[in-house]
């Protein structure tokens, strides 16, 4: 299994069922229609890390709330980082799923901010994108 | 003829294979010319070739998977023997080995930037080597 189809089934696991947006988390994209708020994670760079000669990774993920509400858009944000930011096995409040395919998630840390407003159609409705990228440094340690 | 260019470093400390922690393995060797400059009126320096030194440097990762076995070499000022395959250490392949003293080990450090952790060890020469790259030695 690759790392980024086990950093994908461990961020997927971590956030699914929040209060905030529930089952809505997807990778990419969202579908049509879902309601608001709900959760979107996708690859934003890195990949194999060859720092050591076993298979390992850093993966930077773009993780975002998008919500019709500002106010939401913050909370959300607020959850994912509380998630996600120094959750890998070797941080300070691990707590991450157990990764798939041998792998194991050895940190994760937040980075840069995301944000940005949108309007839906071409209407004047705002929706609000919030959240930041997590870079998570991976190893293969198993089969 | 290609040039090299691989990972599949062979390397072992006091007969523990490290070979799967390395990151980086380099050899200096270092030969101290002696000057004999004799005679009067003379206008260059003379020297001879002194003795020959090496100096083998590696940094490896620390990892939580090291109990006592891998440990036990790692103590400073200890003379372990080391065997260097930079291509590996399948038959055929070149090799140094010798006995060395473990002089230095720096780390593992932490930083707040989540650095890997690595020790980087610095081991000289104490004998001379049963086995040299440049004399054209091999694994067996």
């Amino acid at each position: 299994m690759i790392a980024k189809a086990a950093l994908f089934s461990v961020v997927s696991q971590q956030l699914r069922g929040d209060a905030l947006w529930g089952e809505r988390v997807y990778h990419d994209a969202a579908p049509r229609g879902v309601a608001y708020p709900y959760v979107v994670f996708f690859v934003a760079g890195g990949g194999e890390l060859n720092l050591h000669r076993t298979p390992d990774a850093e993966i930077v993920v773009s993780v975002k709330a998008v919500a019709d509400n500002l106010a939401v858009a913050f909370e959300c944000a607020a959850r994912i980082q509380d998630l996600l930011n120094d959750r890998g096995a070797s941080d300070i409040r691990a707590g991450l799923p157990d990764a798939p395919g041998g792998w194991l998630i050895i940190s994760s840390t937040q980075g840069l901010d995301i944000s940005l407003v949108d309007y839906v159609d071409q209407s004047d409705k705002r929706i609000y994108h919030e959240g930041a990228q997590y870079e998570f440094f991976m190893q293969k340690v198993g089969e | 003829m290609p040039t090299t260019n691989t990972n599949d470093t062979y390397l072992s400390i006091g007969g523990v294979d490290f070979s799967d922690y390395f990151v980086s393995v380099e050899i200096s060797q270092t030969n101290n010319a002696v000057e004999v400059t004799t005679g009067h009126a003379q206008t260059d320096v003379q020297r001879l070739p002194g003795l020959n030194d090496r100096t083998l440097t590696a940094t490896i990762r620390s990892d939580t998977g090291f109990d006592t076995t891998e440990l036990t070499p790692l103590i400073v000022g200890t003379q372990q023997t080391v065997s260097y395959g930079p291509e590996g250490n399948t038959s055929g392949l070149p090799k140094f080995e010798g006995s060395m003293i473990l002089t230095q080990i720096d780390g593992p450090s932490a930083n707040v930037n989540k650095d890997v952790h690595s020790l980087e060890l610095t081991l000289t020469q104490a004998d001379v080597p049963t086995a040299t790259i440049e004399n054209g030695d091999t694994f067996a």
